[in-house]
């Protein structure tokens, strides 16, 4: 135990690894509150297949736990497929222009995001590689200063593929996993609800309670 | 603080799930995009088929076949419940077939007549006398029978067709005789009262009032009843004579 290592920690170092763990406190709090948003947002997703499954088990049509997760898988792929749709037509048109232009112009290593004839026109781009603005602190090699702008944003006309192709790739990208999230949520609901509803389960139940008869509620029509 | 105690301990364990989540969610994609793929081809066998993409489950038509029989049973009690409004059991049974496509809607059913039913009428027919026979629209006092009720529901008596014309005729060729009506006289217009000046003299003493004469009884003039009643007499003039 190295307990003159200790002693020997200066005021601004105590600091520092103060510093340092309630970075960490913070850093694991914000994945909570991630975790716990992307948990809510499954569970309204799961709701879904109550919605798909609901007058089928209602009406007794289906009465075993297995029966409900094969009714369930298929009406949850079927909603995949709906809601899916439009995000793979986007990617598959994005792909599609960009395969047309580097056939056109006998191209395949063309990169969709460069400063040249890309995506990368619309955009800041800081020359990240300047070895310049880079120096090594106690062997590590930090940022010294902000590297040099290389390119302002400016329209290009040889760049059109990928100003169209960059978009829906990113749109239609992000769309998909909403939709493949929104499906293993209700995969997940489905398979709970197969062991809840037919759950035989007498954990409350005692049978010197005594049964409450319903009261009948009589209407009057005025 | 313990809230942010529980987020930090929530944020662990999601760190810690985080891979697993990102690898089921890229599962879910990949065998999403085969579904597609598979779904594509199976679209493309069912357009030429002319079937839907997505056909109807087993679980769906029980479904759908289950509603079907609800409607089907709550329109026959809406139906059954509208019907029994409408039913009168005062009246004989009428049974209404429905009209077939040779047959007129202005033309009955059957030839009987629907309220001709003298053993199974329930509305009472009171006897009456003879004196009470009231005279028919068509049939004269001669004509009347004795014996012959008057049904006040029942069947028209019978006449023959010549003396209902010969009394048609008869009716004809009388004269109707009309008194024409009195021109009603115009009241005389109505003169406006005239009012005496009500003057209270405050001042003025009170005349004495004058003493009245004597009324004489008021015979009238012309009867001869008076001479023959008694002081007596309490009938009020009518004599009653009880020698028998």
């Amino acid at each position: 135990m190295n307990l003159n290592f200790l002693i020997k920690l200066s005021e601004n170092d105590k600091r520092i690894i103060i510093a340092f763990f309630l970075a960490i406190i913070i850093v694991f709090v914000l994945f909570g509150l991630f975790g716990s948003l992307i948990i809510r947002t499954m569970k309204w997703q799961g709701k879904k297949c109550d919605e798909l499954i609901n007058e089928v088990v209602i009406n007794k049509i289906i009465t075993t736990p297995s029966q409900l997760r094969k009714y369930a898988r298929k009406k949850n792929r079927r909603c995949f497929l709906k809601q899916a749709w439009i995000p793979v037509a986007l990617i598959v048109l994005g792909v599609l222009s960009i395969i047309i232009h580097n056939a056109a112009t006998n191209n395949w290593s063309y990169n969709p995001f460069n400063k040249d004839d890309g995506f990368g026109t619309l955009l800041f781009v800081w020359d990240f590689g300047n070895a310049d603005s880079y120096t090594k602190v106690f062997g590590l090699t930090l940022l010294k200063e902000w590297p040099p702008l290389v390119n302002t944003p400016h329209f290009e006309v040889k760049a059109l593929v990928s100003y169209f192709a960059i978009p829906a790739l990113f749109i239609g990208g992000i769309w998909y996993i909403v939709a493949a999230q929104s499906y293993l949520a209700r995969t997940i609901r489905a398979y709970k609800l197969a062991r809840t509803i037919f759950d035989k389960n007498l954990d409350n139940y005692n049978q010197n309670t005594p049964i409450q008869q319903e009261v009948p509620t009589t209407t009057t029509i005025q | 603080m313990i809230s942010l105690l529980k987020t930090f301990g929530k944020g662990i364990l999601y760190v810690l799930g985080f891979p697993f989540f990102v690898l089921a969610l890229v599962l879910f994609g990949v065998v999403g995009l085969f579904l597609f793929a598979f779904q594509l081809i199976k679209s493309v066998f069912y357009f030429f088929t002319g079937r839907k993409f997505f056909p109807e489950l087993q679980e769906d038509k029980e479904l759908r076949l289950l509603k079907e029989k609800a409607a089907e049973a709550k329109e026959e009690a809406e139906t059954k419940a509208e019907n029994s409004l409408f039913e009168d059991t005062s009246f004989n049974e009428v049974t209404f077939q429905p009209i077939s496509d040779n047959q007129s809607i202005f033309t009955p059913i059957s030839n009987e007549p629907l309220f001709d039913d003298e053993e199974n009428d329930p509305i009472p027919q009171p006897e009456l006398e003879q004196e009470q026979v009231k005279k028919a629209v068509f049939i004269s006092d001669d004509d009347v029978d004795d014996d012959f009720p008057l049904k006040p529901f029942g069947s028209a008596p019978e006449v023959e067709a010549e003396e209902e014309m010969m009394e048609e005729e008869q009716c004809l060729e009388e004269p109707i005789f009309r008194e024409e009506p009195k021109e009603e006289e115009e009241p005389a217009p109505m003169e406006p009262l005239e009012r005496e000046e009500e003057t209270i003299d405050i001042a003025e003493p009170k005349e004495e009032e004058e003493p009245q004469e004597e009324l004489e009884e008021y015979v009238p003039e012309g009867s001869s009843y008076t001479d023959d009643i008694e002081e007596d007499d309490t009938n009020s003039g009518v004599f009653i004579d009880y020698d028998l």
